[in-house]
């Protein structure tokens, strides 16, 4: 295991879900205010249940899509291979603040969360794909008009 | 191959010229030679021996820490210059600033390809990939000769 890169990773992964959090928690006070229900102590412990989950998952997928097998492989399959990671991460905020969830519910969602997620997945990843084919032949251009030898008088 | 020598005072600086009838093997490395005596920085081997460093034989620059690396194709040198010091030293010799902590060989990617979060995967020369962030994507395709940002 390489320390630096998971530190690097455990590092970007805090800085994530801080901010991540911190709209939580603001999204819930607004909730709260607006619907004045009362706050129970364990309602004030599970965002920070959810989040210590999510740093340690967030940590793990930055520390595996940055191996070099990930590197050498298109994003979409790294995100798609990822999946059950960021599934385990939504279903956890979802059961912490919903208590009232039912058993088809937690088959359902996690079949809709898989389907939406490949599909916007993929979509992105040929819309940024296509970007990258134009820079690509910007940079063959690149090459020709700048050949690695210098000028050429 | 015939060599010839000038000496001409009037010059501002030495110039080489090189007439080929094919651009061969022997030229195109009589054009290395004369091009990495040109550009050179200094760079520090593991054991700490100093090393001239050709510019063009320098894949990517990366500051790790408060030090700075130079990447070639199959060695690592530690160079004692500020990220920001390269970047000007090494302007407008196919270098260009990629993320806060690295600068890129133009020269020595080989392909690009798409990576999450809108930032550019750079696969260069020798296997290695390096990441352009976001924030530094029109900067790069700007020094590709591409306008407008990403």
């Amino acid at each position: 295991m390489d320390k630096v890169r998971l530190i690097k990773a455990l590092k970007r992964s805090f800085l994530i879900s801080t901010c991540f959090f911190a709209l939580t928690i603001v999204l819930i006070a607004v909730c709260i205010a607006i619907s004045g229900e009362v706050i129970y102590p364990d309602m004030i412990l599970r965002p920070f249940l959810v989040f210590s989950v999510f740093i340690v998952i967030n940590t793990a997928r930055i520390y595996l899509a940055g191996s070099k097998w990930a590197s050498d492989k298109p994003y979409v399959l790294t995100n798609l291979l990822l999946m059950p990671l960021y599934l385990i991460t939504a279903m956890a905020g979802i059961c912490a603040f919903n208590d009232q969830m039912s058993a088809a519910d937690l088959i359902r969602f996690p079949i809709i969360f898989m389907i939406v997620f490949t599909i916007l997945q993929v979509i992105r990843y040929i819309a940024d794909k296509h970007k990258s084919d134009e820079i690509n032949d910007a940079l063959n251009k690149y090459h020709k008009e700048h050949p690695d030898y210098g000028e050429e008088i | 191959m015939r060599l010839f020598l000038k000496e001409n005072t009037d010059l501002k600086e030495t110039e080489v010229e090189i007439r080929y009838k094919i651009l061969d093997e022997e030229v195109e490395s009589l054009i290395a030679a004369v091009k990495d005596s040109r550009d050179k920085i200094l760079g520090y081997k593991d054991n700490g021996d100093l090393a001239p460093l050709a510019v063009s034989k320098i894949l990517y620059l990366e500051a790790v820490d408060r030090y700075v690396f130079a990447y070639t194709a199959s060695e690592v040198y530690k160079v004692r210059l500020t990220l920001y010091e390269l970047e000007d030293e090494l302007r407008g010799k196919h270098f260009v600033r990629i993320s806060k902590s690295s600068i890129v060989n133009i020269n020595a990617v080989k392909r690009i390809s798409p990576d999450s979060g809108r930032r550019l995967r750079l696969h260069l020369n020798n296997g290695e990939t390096v990441i352009v962030s976001r924030g530094y994507v029109g900067d790069f395709k700007s020094a590709i000769g591409m306008k407008g940002d990403a």
